[in-house]
Formats: C-alpha cells, structure tokens, sequence
C-alpha cells in the first residue's frame, strides 16, 4: 500500500519538499503494519530497507549492548540503507503494535537517479539526523554526561 | 519394463552429470548467495546466478531443452540477448529513469565521463599484448566500463561466445563498486582536495531538459554512428520522461519494461554461462583485466579531474571523477561517502551524478568506437 501526501508532509524528514517532490516520493513508500516483538532489522545484515515510525515503540539495540528506544512519529530506522556502512547497525524490534512507512534501498537508488536534487536533499536531512543520533550510537553521550 | 526404467534412470541428470557441472551449479548458487545474503546488485545477481543453475543442469543433447538448441525455451529467449534487442530496451528504461539536470546545469563535468573511458581502451591494448584477439580484447575492455548492458550488446556483436563470463565480470564490478573505488580514490587525491566543496548547480529550465535529448541524441550518433541502438533508445526514453506529456509510456519503460528485459536479460545470460567457456583460463584473464579496466577507468577520471582543476576558475573535487564510470548511481553514492569521510558536511552526490551519467552515454560512444574498428 503506498503513502498518501499529507502523510509525508507531516514528516520530519519530508517536511521540506515541495508537493512535486512529496508526488515522488509517495510512490515508493509504503505503509506497514507491525506486531509486538516483530524485528525490523538484524545487528550486522545488508541494508536493505528503511523505516519511518508513524506509530508504536521500537527498541533499538547496538554494539556493547546500548540501546535506545524510539516512538515518536517520523524517527527513522535503518539509516544504513543509504549511508554507509550500507549494513544494519543495530537491532531494531517493535514493543509495541504499530505502524511504519517503508522505503527499499532499490526504490531510493532509483530516486537519486531520476531526481538527484532531491535525492541530495533528502541525504541532507538523513546526514543531519545521522550526526544527531551518533552520540547515543557510540556511547559519545554518555561520556559527555559524566 | 526393466529396460525402460533403466533408460529413464540413464536419461536424469544423475546419470548425466560431470564435476564440471557440479562447479558451476555452486558458481550459480554463490551468485544468488551475493545477491540475496549480501545484496550485491540483487536486481542482477539473482537472475544471473539461477539462470545458471538452469544452464548447468546437465540435460540429454539435442532433446530441445538447452539454450543452445535451436527451438529450446531458452534459445527463443536468448535470441534478444544475441541480437542485441535486450541492452537497447535496458537503455530506453534507463533513459526513462535518468536526470540528465546535473549534467547539463555544468556541461563541463561531461568530460570526466568520457575520461573514465580510457579504461576500456587502456585494458583494449592490454588484453590485445597479452594474446587475445581483437574482438575479445575489445569486450574484455568494455568492462571498464561499469555498464552491464552496454559489455552485452558489444560482446554479443563482437565474441558471443563470451557473453558469459563478460557479463558476469562487468555485474560483479558494477556490484564491488564500493570495495574497489575508494582506495584508489584515497590514493591518487590528498586530503586537501577531498575537502573541496563545489558551489550549487544552476537550475536547469524544462525547455533545456526537452532539448537535450533531441540534440544529445543527434549529437552522438552522428559522431558514432553504431551507437545509434543504445543511445537512440536511451535519449528517446529521457525525451518520453521530460517532455512529460506521455508520462505514462515514460512510467511503463522505467518500471514493468526494465524490470521485465532485466529477468529475460540475467536469467538467458545465466544460463549460457556454461562450464566450457566459464571454467577456463581465459575467463580468470577476462575477470582480471576486467579488474585492471575498472580501476584504470576510475583513476582515469579522477587525475583527469585533477587537470581539470588546473584550468578551472571554480574548483571541482577530484573525488566526483571516479563517478565517470557509468554504475548509476552507485559510484556517484561512493564519491559522497569517501567525500564524507573526510567532511561530513559537504555534499557531493548531485555533483557526481554528472559525470556518472555522462559515463552512460560515454561506454555505449565507445562500445560504438570499438564496434566499427571491428568492423572495418
């Protein structure tokens, strides 16, 4: 099933394309439902797949056992589908029933392909998130805390 | 009702097989492994590899089943592959599918694509010292090329007998893109020019983008005329994609046709990959000189890059000229994450996409230059 444009817009990630780019995108997202305990992506496998939260709470767990929990609306899962290590950092499960937006590593190539402006602005937006997120990965936090 | 079944029993693959058949079923099955456990090209890989498996099942001759035999399934389907109908129609997909904007908002970038070319001509005369003949040599180098459809359609005018080995050679770079480039980036670039950022490209109107196809086409295949196949198929699908009034034939050539020429495409070129002309010398030469091509063509562009630079006002990052070989996007997606390394911030996708583009266009001119030499 895929997406509907107002669903997009409302998205973090897509809050900036125009409703042309959004008309893109629409096509190649698509909506899932998950279960309690369904996993998402598996610590160490090819990337294949990312995930946009729409609903529900996701554990993700990565190297010396730390984890962090997602559950707000337009987090992503599975960022290393389209930038490297191009293999899944971490292990995301679902806790709770939810729903998600899926887009294959495929579909995104194809995108760069056929609009390569927008596939910059969308690999903008994922970077920045990325360098948002890294301190939790690494354990870098932590050790600003302390 | 003995000899029957002992005749059935001498007619099954069983009876038929010989440990070249074994090699190549596993061969077969390390390909899908690739594509399925590794995604390395899946699109491509997984066809390839169980085509193979179809190819290598060892089958009673001249029984009407093998890809060889006239009249066979497999030899119906195979015959796109002979007569060059496959890699046009890949091409017109392709076309359909690309954004050409990047290319045209600096037109100057197109150089680094055809840069990236010397590659196949480097490992043409390479494989031409080494002992191969010269249609061989000519496939062998189109490897360098980075474009799978583009290595078929030569090699299939050139040395069918090869299309084998060649395509699985150039799908497997094409799939290594990400292992082989960045060294060979690292090595030839210093820090100091991997950091350099490129100032935004202009906005290119629809009215350039709906031209261009017409004159890009005119352009090229006035200049190489045996390019007219591919590139006639490939700016004809870019003119269905931008002129934007026939949208849903632009949609149908980038969507169902591609993906429908690509299973009739990997699964025919899979199977003819059999053990008499896969396990032999000459494809662990074939799979080495390609090698050489695909490197030599990625530091082609990137030290042409660097001259470039010698006379620009306005510089360009040398990384973007790895992207010249054509593996859209993959290699312009490996020049953002070596460029990446080094500054997080700066963005070169959009810039590499030029040159990667303008490498499409770049292999099939030279599969095109090669062809004619041949031909004379």
């Amino acid at each position: 099933m895929s997406t509907d444009i107002q669903t997009l817009k409302s998205l973090d990630l897509f809050a900036d394309l125009n409703f042309g780019e959004l008309e893109q995108i629409a096509p190649l997202m698509h909506l899932m439902k998950v279960t309690e305990g369904e996993v998402l992506t598996r610590k160490g496998e090819p990337a294949g797949t990312f995930f946009i939260i729409l609903s529900g709470n996701f554990m993700l767990s990565f190297k010396e056992e730390r984890t962090f929990t997602l559950h707000n609306k337009g987090n992503i899962i599975g960022l290393s589908t389209v930038v490297t290590p191009f293999r899944y950092t971490g292990t995301a499960v679902a806790l709770t029933d939810g729903l998600v937006l899926l887009m294959q590593g495929q579909d995104f190539l194809r995108l760069i392909q056929s609009n390569s402006a927008l596939g910059d602005k969308i690999m903008q937006k994922i970077n920045e998130i990325v360098s948002e997120r890294m301190p939790y990965m690494t354990g870098a936090w932590e050790e600003r805390r302390y | 009702m003995e000899n029957l079944l002992i005749e059935f029993l001498s007619n099954t693959g069983f009876a038929l097989v010989d440990y070249r058949n074994i090699i190549m079923l596993l061969v077969g099955i390390i390909i899908i492994y690739l594509g399925v456990a590794k995604q390395y090209e899946p699109l491509l890989l997984v066809p390839i590899g169980f085509g193979m498996l179809i190819g290598n099942i060892p089958i009673i001759k001249d029984f009407g089943l093998g890809i060889y035999e006239s009249g066979s399934f497999l030899n119906y389907v195979y015959y796109g592959v002979t007569h060059d109908i496959y890699p046009p129609l890949i091409f017109l997909g392709i076309g359909a599918l690309t954004d050409f904007s990047t290319m045209l908002a600096r037109p100057v970038l197109m150089l680094l694509g055809a840069a990236a070319q010397i590659g196949i001509f480097t490992t043409f005369l390479g494989a031409l010292a080494i002992g191969f003949p010269p249609n061989e040599a000519a496939s062998i180098g189109i490897i360098g090329g980075a474009d799978g459809p583009t290595a078929i359609f030569l090699t299939a005018m050139l040395a069918p007998r090869l299309i084998g080995p060649i395509a699985v050679a150039a799908y497997s770079y094409m799939a290594l893109v990400p292992v082989i480039q960045p060294p060979i980036m690292r090595l030839l670039t210093t820090r100091k020019e991997r950091l350099i950022r490129m100032e935004e490209p202009r906005e290119v109107s629809k009215r350039e983008k709906i031209i261009f196809p017409i004159v890009g086409f005119l352009l090229c295949c006035f200049l190489a005329p045996a390019a007219l196949p591919l590139l006639g198929m490939l700016f004809f699908g870019n003119l269905l994609k931008e002129c934007v009034v026939v949208e849903r034939l632009a949609k149908t050539a980038r969507t169902s046709l591609i993906d429908i020429v690509t299973i009739l495409l990997g699964v025919t070129v899979g199977a003819s990959t059999q053990a008499d002309v896969f396990l032999t010398r000459q494809s662990i030469g074939i799979f080495a000189l390609g090698a050489f091509s695909f490197a030599i063509a990625t530091a082609s562009g990137v030290i042409f890059a660097k001259i470039m630079n010698l006379f620009l006002r306005k510089k360009i990052n040398p990384l973007i000229g790895a992207a010249g070989v054509s593996a859209v996007p993959n290699s312009a997606r490996v020049v953002q994450m070596v460029g990446q390394k080094e500054d997080p911030t700066n963005f070169l996708l959009m810039h590499a996409m030029a040159p990667n583009i303008s490498g499409v266009i770049g292999s099939a001119i030279a599969a095109a230059i090669l062809w004619s030499f041949m031909s004379l």
